[in-house]
């Protein structure tokens, strides 16, 4: 389920999440060494500096990159392939005799 | 049969019940992608505990778990009055609890996956969306023995006007029937708001003068089924516990044993006097209850033999119950369901 800003976050012990990390390590690579020029304006700000990249790395989290495990667990890998499911489903055997209520 | 199995992954990004993961209904061990060890400790019905749904369907499960569909309450009851008060505390113990219960419906065995019968299920009914009903698929599976068959057609070669007109099970059973309204029903018959013929065909609306006439002179002396049955529907027999039972098509005229005054379709159970033999149970009181009961026959066509003539019945008494017709040891109570209809003065 994608998550959209201020959107109700569940929690409970048994949650399971995934949540990719790649783009913030690259906004905050790119932000410090790249983008921003090394000069004493900056050294000065710092600690803003830190605040903003710990404030996008929180955003980043809700609005961007947050993925549910019910979208990429190892259930939802094997159980959304159907030809994976074909080779791995095995056949019941017939039970014996009529059954069921009619 | 493996496609019963697959989930529509467009589905986790849309339904609300996919909010959490699958672990969170399933448990299992959804790390790992080998199949047993990925399964190990798998809840195939989450379902089943209705805490489960409760979480957003409060004021459903609250009504639900009272239901007959749950409790299946209406076969304990009506087999109890065979029994004394010992071979009760055995039925519940030994046969309610392991066999009869096993076909009460989860709210997933409606909604979710068609239920298992025998031990097999066709699988998840749309790829495991949340649906609000798909009798084909759900119905038909624990009632695919003898009423819904008898429905299509597909037992007899005849099936229900009603069918041919497009209509399935939940035009007429309603949403609140299964659902229940809180209270826990023994039995069916019971249950107010049910079905009933009259709720659409409302007496006094015929077109035809010889349908209105006929009405008129049957009222509550013989019921919509006696006459509007079309064909010969299954009749179940020698139930034993543990190997089932066998079954004929028949069909059988007589006294309601509900409603004596009124003639009507009767179906054969198959409770026989040693059907619970294996546990212990030898049905002190089996004659107090006849083995035969009314049945709402789902097979109804608009002209049948006895429509078309009274002579049917009156002279030929086609399918009416009688002392021949009566099966072996069965209850003394059937010969009191045996109804000779009168002569018609010409």
């Amino acid at each position: 389920m994608e998550q959209k800003g201020g959107t109700k976050r569940l929690f409970s012990d048994k949650t399971y999440y995934i949540i990719d990390t790649d783009g913030l390590l690259g906004i905050a690579n790119k932000l410090y060494f790249e983008w921003l020029p090394l000069n004493e304006v900056f050294m000065r700000n710092q600690r803003r500096l830190t605040f903003s990249l710990l404030f996008i790395a929180f955003l980043q989290l809700f609005f961007t990159q947050a993925i549910w495990a019910a979208v990429d667990s190892s259930c939802v890998t094997c159980h959304t392939n159907e030809s994976l499911m074909k080779t791995l489903h095995k056949p019941p055997s017939m039970p014996e005799g009529e059954s069921g209520e009619g | 049969m493996y496609k019963g199995y697959v989930v529509d992954r467009d589905l986790l990004k849309k339904d609300q019940h996919f909010i959490l993961a699958c672990p969170q209904c399933h448990q299992g061990n959804a790390g790992i992608l080998k199949k047993d060890e990925a399964h190990k400790g798998l809840v195939k019905r989450p379902s089943d505990n209705m805490a489960n749904c409760a979480t957003c369907h409060k004021s459903v499960t609250d009504k639900y778990s009272k239901s007959l569909h749950y409790t299946t309450a209406g076969l304990r009851n009506g087999v109890m009055p065979r029994f004394s008060k010992e071979e009760l505390k055995t039925f519940d113990e030994k046969v309610f609890e392991k066999s009869c219960r096993s076909c009460h419906a989860s709210c997933g065995d409606c909604h979710v996956k068609s239920p298992a019968v025998g031990g097999i299920s066709t699988g998840l009914l749309a790829k495991h969306k949340f649906v609000k009903k798909d009798e084909g698929k759900t119905c038909s599976s624990c009632h695919g023995g003898r009423v819904y068959p008898e429905y299509t057609g597909e037992y007899s070669g005849a099936p229900d006007v009603h069918y041919q007109k497009g209509m399935l099970c939940m035009d007429c059973h309603k949403k609140a029937e299964f659902h229940g309204d809180g209270k826990a029903y023994e039995s069916k018959n019971q249950v107010k708001d049910r079905p009933a013929c009259r709720s659409c065909h409302k007496p006094g609306s015929e077109k035809n003068p010889a349908a209105k006439m006929s009405h008129e002179m049957h009222a509550d002396k013989v019921s919509c089924y006696g006459c509007h049955s079309g064909a010969e529907y299954r009749n179940c027999q020698q139930c034993h516990a543990g190997t089932g039972a066998t079954a004929k098509p028949e069909m059988i005229l007589g006294k309601n044993p509900r409603d004596k005054k009124t003639l009507t379709t009767l179906r054969l159970i198959p409770t026989v006097r040693d059907t619970f033999a294996k546990v212990g149970i030898k049905m002190e009181n089996y004659d107090a209850l006849p083995n035969y009961w009314d049945t709402p026959a789902h097979n109804i066509r608009k002209r049948t033999d006895r429509t078309r003539s009274c002579d049917t019945c009156h002279v030929e008494r086609k399918n009416f119950l009688t002392k021949e017709r009566l099966i072996k040891d069965g209850s003394r109570a059937n010969e009191g369901l045996i109804m000779v209809p009168k002569p018609i003065k010409r």
